[in-house]
């Protein structure tokens, strides 16, 4: 397994609380990796720290074997690091087409050029072909959710990082999701993906992280780390602390 | 001027497909070829006079639409680019005695620069710290042409004493040939329109657009958002200077007072021009100079058959202001998103109609993609 993207010892703190503590990931190319972890365990920090989002106060991030922790989010996301968010994650007015037009990045060189033929195609690719003349703030969430998905793939990925795409998704939804999820990956697209929704993360995900307060407390396939003992005293934990309160 | 007129209904027609290409493409290209008939139909010189101020306004507004309209970024800064271009058309033509043709890209180009400049410190920021820094550059520029005498002739401004020179055989001297000077004024503000036009259309535009719509979303997709704003601002910048030459041309002089460019009251005035418009609207700020030119003009001799009587420039700003207020309230997309909104209903319900009549065409052929 090659690593294309290599995180050591990521630390941020934020007026002193430490929201990432040494963090050390690894992700392989061209797989799905999962990050879970209770609410304020760092995950989005640690996505923003990777998109240059956010600038982390200590560690380093190399893609491909460039360091790029110091790099804009612009720049990163051309070097073919592209990322999503969890709120307004569509250009409100402008039609659906536009946006894709918006996000589109034509073909690089060599073999790593742009999946899609033409940003129809990619909306093809979405389901969103017949919404294309519409006010993106027009359509619906589960829509909005997908063009975010495809602004994304838009600018041309190597490596996806999504972040809570189940999210406000129902139980069908949640499945075309995962499905789009498992094309985007046979494009060669590598993606990591943060979420709620365990069964989602569970039957899509072929490797997973565990996050809690700003540490890596495990990591390994789905039924590894679901048996494994820290990860159910955080999530047990959770869960016994929730149902103790009501 | 067809083929542009005709490409702007074109736009409209993809976002409204209407019932019928005639009600919209017809009258519009009627509408934007009208101005050309002016020197025929204004009955008195005072009104071409207004005219071709509202050509002038025209161009500084489609220049302050490219980033406060399409990018998104409140510049305060808007009319005083306005001066630089008039400023330095001034100093070329005293000093050099250089011809209208050279002094029309070297004040748009001037002004440019003086934009970048600008917005180097000033797009470290963004929101209401970038306006607040725009604003006090333009402030110290205003110092500087009050203070810096030897350049500028101080608060007295620079005059100037020669018409504008001929372009060829064509004479644009503003006493004698006021019609010409009308056309040449006319020529640029179309191509300010078609300026915009092109650029909502291009890639340039789109990537403007996405700033505006959502910066952080526009960085993540890998969009430079500093080196574009700073291109929409000297974009904007180049506009506002070529109006430059224009403003001096058409009051023989220059100066930095409480009504000239750099003056607040005319930089609020051109965001009032864009926001009354509309915003969102290619046309918009084309509707609010030519609004802020001649609404006073019918609204002078209307308000002088009232008990209140005549009323000054000054209190015709309170009606101005007033607009305004309503404006925001009930037409926040300015008169031209009040007018497609209205359009788009129309043209819902005329189809609506065909369809009971039955045998109607469907609604995207018209449009035809």
């Amino acid at each position: 397994m090659v690593a294309v993207l290599t995180i050591e010892g990521l630390a941020k703190s934020f007026a002193g609380v430490r929201a990432l503590d040494g963090v050390d990931v690894e992700v392989h190319e061209g797989e799905i990796l999962g990050l879970v972890g209770p609410n304020g365990s760092g995950k989005t920090t640690l996505f923003n720290c990777v998109t240059g989002f956010v600038r982390p106060t200590a560690g380093t991030v190399l893609w491909k074997g460039r360091n790029i922790t110091q790099l804009a989010p612009d720049q990163i996301a051309r070097l073919g690091v592209v990322r999503t968010f969890q709120q307004k994650m569509v250009f409100p007015r402008a039609t659906v087409r536009e946006n894709v037009e918006m996000a589109w990045r034509g073909k690089r060189g060599g073999d790593t050029g742009q999946q899609f033929k033409s940003c129809d195609d990619l909306l093809d690719f979405l389901g969103l072909a017949h919404l294309k003349d519409r006010l993106a703030t027009d359509i619906p969430f589960g829509s909005a959710r997908n063009l975010g998905l495809g602004l994304a793939l838009a600018a041309n990925p190597r490596l996806l990082l999504l972040d809570e795409p189940a999210g406000g998704l129902n139980q069908d939804e949640g499945q075309e999701l995962a499905d789009l999820i498992s094309k985007i990956k046979e494009l060669g697209i590598t993606v990591w993906v943060i979420e709620h929704d365990m069964p989602f993360i569970m039957s899509l995900c072929e490797r997973i992280i565990v996050l809690h307060v700003g540490k890596r407390i495990a990591e390994g396939r789905p039924a590894e780390v679901a048996n494994d003992p820290n990860v159910i005293s955080v999530f047990l934990g959770e869960k016994f602390a929730k149902d103790s309160a009501t | 001027m067809v083929a542009v007129s005709r490409s702007f209904a074109g736009t409209l027609l993809r976002q409204y497909p209407p019932a019928d290409i005639l009600t919209i493409r017809l009258p519009l290209a009627i509408l934007l070829a009208l101005p050309l008939l002016a020197p025929m139909l204004l009955p008195s010189t005072r009104l071409l006079s207004l005219a071709i101020t509202a050509a002038i306004f025209l161009i500084v507004a489609n220049g302050l639409h490219i980033v406060f309209g399409y990018t998104g970024q409140l510049s305060l800064a808007h009319t005083t680019l306005w001066g630089v271009g008039a400023y330095t058309a001034a100093l070329l033509a005293i000093h050099y005695g250089w011809p209208t043709a050279a002094l029309i890209p070297a004040a748009g180009i001037s002004a440019a620069i003086a934009a970048v400049a600008i917005g180097i410190p000033a797009f470290r920021t963004a929101g209401f710290s970038f306006a607040i820094i725009t604003f006090a550059f333009a402030e110290i520029l205003r110092t500087v042409a009050i203070n810096w005498r030897d350049l500028t002739n101080g608060g007295a401004g620079l005059m100037l004493r020669t018409p504008p020179t001929s372009i060829g055989p064509i004479e644009f001297e503003t006493i004698r040939h006021l019609d010409n000077f009308y056309y040449l004024t006319l020529a640029f503000a179309y191509l300010s329109l078609a300026g915009v036009f092109l650029i909502r259309q291009s890639r340039l535009g789109r990537t403007f657009i996405a700033i505006r719509e959502n910066e952080s979303l526009a960085r993540s997709l890998g969009i430079n958002v500093y080196l574009h704003k700073l291109i929409a601002f000297g974009l904007s910048g180049f506009f506002a200077g070529v109006a430059g030459v224009f403003l001096l041309y058409n009051n023989q002089k220059i100066e930095p007072g409480p009504l000239s460019p750099f003056s607040a009251f005319f930089t609020i005035q051109f965001l009032l021009m864009i926001l009354i418009g509309g915003r969102f609207s290619m046309l918009g700020p084309t509707i609010g100079a030519v609004i802020a030119v001649f609404a006073p003009e019918v609204i002078r001799p209307l308000i002088g058959l009232t008990p209140l009587g005549d009323l000054s420039t000054a209190r015709i700003q309170i009606i101005f202001g007033s607009t305004l207020v309503l404006t925001v309230l009930f037409a926040p997309n300015g008169v031209a998103g009040q007018a497609k909104e209205r359009y788009g209903a129309l043209a819902a319900a005329l189809q609506k109609f065909r369809e009971r009549q039955g045998g109607a065409a469907p609604p995207g052929a018209a449009a035809g993609g």
